[in-house]
């Protein structure tokens, strides 16, 4: 009976008989209500078990998260300044030959009318200049960084979202 | 309802032991991880409500601490208890949770309840002739409300050795304390438990 087993506790605490004590406390708590969680608590670990990016999340996972968001962050800053002090380093007696260059192309293209193809043509022609010179491969290859940076942040933090 | 289609495993399951269980769950069986979760759900929650005094943050705990339990099971040692190798991620997770946020101590002389009177009267007085299980609850709360008054350290010891049945050792394990200490803090917390129980709160 509970109020006997709690006697018998308090009983043997004053007289320090411990292991009496310790059965009786034990006897006493049969009647103690163990806190349980709300119902649908299993469905909800089993739905979270689910997704297979939320076994991944760990503390090395939100490093790489991190390191990346601060990779691509950088990149970013960079690539402005970068273009910047590619102003100092390149002539700009150059910049301004290649832009007018560049505006009597359009235009001559544009007298002897355009096409879609003529227009892909030269902008891949272009983009591909511009790619290989110091400055466009940096601008190219922070781009590259930080899309690729958003895409695995979005892969990892979505299915989550989509779970809760 | 998400159970239905595995509802004739379950029940297989429900006999099954806490070995078979784990080996099952770690091999992605569904229903198996949900027997363990059904199992362990109280236990878990319980611990980590003791610790934390919040029950919403509490249910969040015990999800995490199932979700890392599923992520390591595959470290479990069978020769040891599952309830023990549970109840150990349970007491981490609350942990990790009470060393992120500013510690709230709680004292057994600071403590105001608004109800004057003693735990023991209230127990001493049962009130007009109450049956059996009235009193057996009455007695629970009473006890249940002490518990809470101790020590979380006190409080957490009182639950793994009077609640959920563990030996001193599987203590030590769960706790990560020697096991001298956890029985000087068992000794202890029942003295304290028996003050909290005589005294006014």
């Amino acid at each position: 009976m509970p109020q006997d087993a709690w006697a018998e506790w308090l009983e043997a605490e004053r007289t320090g008989a411990l292991d009496r004590a310790d059965s009786a406390l034990r006897e006493a708590f049969a009647t103690v209500p163990r806190r349980g969680p709300g119902a649908g608590f299993a469905d909800r670990v089993i739905r979270a078990r689910r997704v297979p990016a939320m076994a991944g999340v760990g503390r090395p996972s939100e490093l790489w998260v991190t390191a990346g968001l601060l990779l691509g962050a950088l990149g970013l800053t960079a690539a402005p300044l970068a273009v910047i002090a590619g102003l100092f380093v390149v002539d700009p007696g150059r910049v301004v030959a290649t832009l007018a260059r560049a505006c009597v192309g359009m235009a001559e293209w544009l007298n002897a009318g355009a096409s879609i193809w003529g227009l892909l043509i030269r902008a891949g022609t272009a983009a591909g200049q511009a790619a290989v010179s110091p400055t466009g491969s940096m601008l190219l290859t922070a781009a590259l960084l930080a899309a690729s940076m958003a895409l695995v942040v979005l892969n990892r933090y979505l299915p989550v979202e989509r779970s809760s | 309802m998400a159970e239905r289609p595995f509802s004739s495993e379950q029940a297989r399951l429900a006999g099954a032991s806490d070995g078979e269980i784990a080996f099952r769950a770690l091999d992605g069986s569904e229903p198996a991880a949900r027997e363990l979760v059904r199992r362990y759900e109280r236990p878990v929650f319980n611990l980590i409500e003791r610790l934390v005094q919040d029950r919403p943050v509490a249910e969040e705990l015990a999800q995490d601490a199932f979700l890392k339990v599923f992520r390591s099971l595959h470290t479990f040692d069978p020769r040891l208890r599952l309830s023990a190798w549970i109840l150990r991620i349970a007491h981490n997770t609350a942990l990790d949770h009470l060393k992120r946020r500013r510690p709230v101590l709680v004292s057994l002389d600071e403590r105001e309840d608004e109800d004057a009177s003693s735990l023991a009267d209230r127990v001493a007085d049962p009130g007009p002739l109450p049956d059996r299980l009235l009193e057996q609850h009455r007695v629970g709360a009473i006890l249940d409300a002490a518990v809470d008054r101790l020590r979380p350290a006190y409080r957490e010891v009182i639950v793994l050795r009077y609640q959920e049945g563990l030996e001193y050792d599987e203590i030590a394990r769960v706790t990560g304390r020697p096991i001298g200490t956890v029985k000087t803090f068992i000794h202890r917390a029942r003295r304290a438990l028996a003050e909290a129980l005589k005294t006014p709160p």
